[in-house]
């Protein structure tokens, strides 16, 4: 697959025959769906302005569904899988139409902090406080986003601009290379 | 008492540690950040995180009181970010290529007596044994974190440079998150003109389409949201409002520091398309954590643990406008 095809299906410049046929082509090519996911993250940095926040949205959630039919809503989720798969590599199962299953939610680290170090004071004090403040409702039922890479780019490439001190964030820009 | 509590700080700092040399951990860092400017050099290195590594390729040049720098992934698609002092732009094959903003204030982040000191009240530094890197000698520097609320950070410094040759960030329980490794590192004496005209060209036509996404919008009334909770240490770093040109709504940031770990908040102001569960990812050190409140999308993104960044989103509050 060239990577005119898979840029024409990042900007959805693609007719519904192209896109069943990139789509296809994504779930048996793993360059193809490193190029795919790759291209998501960069494209939300490096395009010309801000309207790129919104725009990896429609294609995180499978296209729009209002005009199309039941065949392409099931090709829209599957297209879903697809991209958690090659971005996040948890999800394991083919998409169904419906709500997202329970068992696919991945609880989150505990906030008890794992340490064999003896804990200060402080640091005691600290995580009974985050225990008791943060809300229940955050805990365990996160979900792993790939849609979040906009933000993990931006992110780096706004700590690049003032330069702290640590890992060179334009190493993680460059050194990017999707699950 | 606090100005008594940091001059026994910055004397612990500064104090020579080991018996090997005179050297302190304040001499090596401060020397790191200049020799990482000043110096010109070359080299490759890799770049790990997640069980996975990437072979890069760095030439950095400084000349009349500029920067300039490129970056090229050697392995995979080809990646390349070229820095021209504060202009940054990227290439990724043959599909992206674009900017990202200016740096107005670039390299503020340099290490300094007053930076070291308020890194000395949240992390204790250990100078260790001289260890071989890329066939050079290095010097071992750690910095710990006093509470378990952020990352370890371990350095291995050129002696006679004082460059970095290896940096590693590490959880509290020792698993290293991120490393980057020399293999190969060339001290320059003599910059070619050739390469610092191909550096300088290749971001002035890059540069062309400027990347809005980070400007900041005068427009935009003060941002009506409070952090109630940062790790100790954290200061506001940069603050920035963006209006987002398709569906409305504007993308505020908050960019906090303890002069060596960054967090940042952002603020979406619509909710359209969006998850209202929380959702999260991870690469390497940095951690992201994603909710809604009310009609936005707050996200805290960090090179800290994933419970200070959840915990830090648990403290975001919006503030009642007084209209």
């Amino acid at each position: 697959m060239s990577k005119a095809e898979i840029s024409a299906l990042v900007d959805e410049e693609v007719t519904d025959i192209e896109r069943r046929h990139v789509i296809d082509t994504l779930c048996t090519d793993g360059a193809a769906r490193r190029a795919w996911g790759r291209y998501h993250m960069i494209g939300a940095v490096v395009r010309e302005n801000a309207e790129n926040v919104t725009r990896v949205r429609p294609v995180a959630i499978g296209f729009s569904k209002q005009k199309h039919g039941r065949a392409f809503r099931t090709l829209s989720l599957a297209s879903v899988a697809v991209f958690c798969v090659l971005s996040i590599g948890v999800w394991q199962t083919t998409q169904q139409e419906g709500a997202v299953a329970d068992k696919r939610a991945v609880p989150l680290p505990s906030l008890a902090v794992r340490s064999e170090q003896p804990l200060t004071l402080e640091t005691r004090a600290m995580l009974r406080d985050t225990e008791s403040e943060v809300d229940p409702r955050l805990r365990g039922t996160a979900r792993p986003d790939p849609r979040l890479n906009e933000y993990l780019v931006n992110f780096n490439q706004q700590r690049s601009r003032l330069s702290a001190p640590g890992v060179n964030p334009y190493v993680r820009i460059v050194g990017f290379e999707p699950e | 008492m606090r100005t008594l509590m940091l001059v026994l700080a910055v004397s612990a700092l500064t104090a020579p540690m080991g018996d090997a040399a005179q050297e302190t951990a304040s001499d090596l860092l401060m020397g790191m950040s200049h020799a990482s400017r000043q110096l010109n050099y070359e080299g490759v290195f890799v770049y790990r995180r997640d069980g996975l590594s990437d072979t890069i390729r760095l030439e950095h040049i400084f000349k009349a009181e500029k920067e300039k720098e490129r970056l090229v992934s050697m392995s995979g698609p080809e990646r390349e970010l070229i820095r021209d002092d504060g202009l940054v732009a990227f290439r990724d094959g043959a599909l992206a290529e674009g900017k990202f903003a200016p740096a107005p204030q670039a390299f503020k982040g340099e290490f300094t007596a007053a930076t070291l000191s308020t890194l000395s009240q949240n992390y204790d530094f250990t100078l260790g044994d001289i260890e071989r890197v890329a066939g050079r000698v290095a010097r071992f520097l750690s910095m710990t974190p006093k509470y378990a609320d952020r990352y370890a950070h371990r350095l291995w410094l050129d002696v006679e440079t004082r460059l970095p040759l290896k940096s590693e960030i590490a959880s509290v329980d020792g698993d290293i998150l991120e490393q980057v490794e020399f293999a190969q590192l060339n001290i320059l004496e003599e910059v070619e003109e050739d390469m610092i005209a191909a550096l300088t060209s290749a971001v002035s036509v890059r540069n062309e389409n400027a990347d809005a996404m980070l400007e900041t919008d005068n427009q935009v009334s003060e941002p009506a949201w409070n952090v109630a909770w940062l790790p100790p240490g954290f200061e506001m770093a940069e603050q920035k409002s963006t209006r987002i040109a398709r569906g409305g709504g504007h993308l505020t940031s908050f960019m906090y520091s303890d002069g060596l770990a960054m967090v940042s908040v952002y603020v979406k102001s619509s909710l359209e398309h969006a998850d209202t569960e929380p959702s999260y990812a991870v690469r390497g050190a940095v951690n992201v954590y994603s909710r809604a409140i009310d009609e936005n999308e707050v996200t805290v993104v960090g090179d800290l643990p994933m419970a200070t960044v959840q915990r830090i989103s648990a403290a975001i509050r919006q503030v009642p406008r007084q209209d």
